[in-house]
């Protein structure tokens, strides 16, 4: 109850990026409208339910949290070296991963994913403070990147079948090479 | 804690039966009621903080809820007589680095480890009752103002550590707890966010 509370937005009918409804949707869709940022999110999801409890939720908790930490030091002004050639390697990495079906120890995969999470959160971090409402700004796009996991999240629970982890192995090889157009500047 | 949620919410449904009451007084009622849902960082920060309670073991988890009600009071007490505090920079990093702390804790799942963690709730409530101390205003207008506060804050810890308690003790479905943590990383994480926002240069 309490999540359906916290996820509803004031009800204004004309939105047009103002106050605090305005912020939130500005917010939500940054990460949605970035595919760079979309194809990670999701294959953080996607190798998370490859990998099982409790990496299927471990990583999902981990990234927000470490993605935050990543905005923070992009609010703050720190800089950090190759932001967006860092989100397209996570897609790279993370794609190829899961297309070779790699079961890593659970602690080197949390050290991969909060890697990236960094580089995620500290390009969203620079967009905050030019935010109309910079609170509802962050409050959307930690929601939109929780439920871009949880996408990931849904398809990868498709490896339960033979055919389905064919369709989330052949899933992260797209990713990667996604990623790759996105580092060269092909996409 | 159902019940005392369940009293509480039926407090605030009826309306004020002022044949001749003062339409201030009641304003300033539903205005500190409302109080702590308007301010995010005061709402989050609660939640957090309510979502750690529910994992913490039952006396530790009632220890919590005291230290937050007595640090409220305390707070309220200290800014009525020292005046408002309302968007004072150093209550607005305690609240939201005990938010950031406690919504991290939930998430890492250290309340069903660490009983002490409780103690969030003594400089939470203390930032939390001087960020909401009324300014100056009659004894009655002030005290329901207050009343207001302390209700609104109380219904949003209830409710919150009700779900939270229930999701992490009592419900059947696996997920519940899991979906907990998620909430608090997410918490945690827009804490983190709005502390940088709040000190960027």
């Amino acid at each position: 109850m309490w999540v359906a509370i916290l996820l509803t937005t004031p009800a204004f009918a004309h939105s047009g990026g103002e106050g605090f409804g305005g912020g939130f949707v500005s917010g939500f869709l940054h990460p949605i409208f970035g595919w760079d940022h979309v194809l990670a999110m999701v294959a953080v999801g996607l190798w998370g339910a490859f990998l099982g409890a409790p990496a299927i939720w471990l990583l999902p908790v981990a990234f927000p949290l470490m993605m935050a930490i990543g905005g923070a030091l992009g609010v703050l002004g720190v800089p950090v070296p190759a932001v967006e050639q860092g989100i397209a390697a996570s897609s790279i990495v993370l794609g190829i991963l899961i297309a070779l079906a790699a079961r890593l120890p659970l602690v080197v995969a949390l050290i991969i994913v909060a890697a990236f999470a960094i580089f995620h959160g500290h390009a969203h971090g620079t967009e905050l403070p030019d935010a109309t409402n910079a609170i509802a700004y962050s409050i959307g796009f930690v929601i939109a990147t929780g439920l871009l996991h949880l996408g990931g999240i849904v398809f990868g629970l498709l490896t339960a079948r033979p055919a389905g982890a064919i369709a989330v192995r052949g899933a992260g090889a797209a990713i990667a090479v996604a990623g790759a157009g996105f580092l060269t500047g092909y996409l | 804690m159902r019940t005392v949620a369940i009293v509480l919410s039926l407090m605030v449904l009826p309306t004020g039966a002022a044949a001749h009451g003062s339409a201030a007084t009641m304003q300033g009622f539903y205005s500190g009621l409302v109080h702590p849902l308007v301010e995010a960082e005061q709402a989050l920060s609660l939640v957090a903080l309510a979502l750690l309670g529910a994992q913490l073991p039952k006396t530790a988890h009632q220890r919590s809820f005291v230290t937050l009600v007595g640090g409220l009071i305390a707070g309220l007490g200290i800014g009525l007589i020292a005046g408002g505090a309302e968007g004072s920079e150093g209550l607005r990093f305690i609240v939201l680095t005990v938010g950031v702390l406690a919504g991290g804790a939930t998430a890492a799942a250290l309340g069903s480890r660490f009983d002490a963690l409780w103690v969030l709730g003594l400089p939470a409530g203390l930032g939390l009752g001087l960020l909401t101390a009324p300014e100056a205003g009659t004894a009655l207008a002030l005290a329901i103002t207050i009343g207001g506060s302390l209700l609104g804050l109380g219904l949003v810890w209830v409710y919150a550590s009700a779900v939270g308690a229930w999701a992490w003790h009592h419900a059947s479905l696996k997920a519940l707890p899991i979906a907990v943590r998620v909430v608090a990383s997410w918490i945690a994480a827009i804490c983190l966010l709005m502390l940088a926002l709040a000190f960027a240069p």
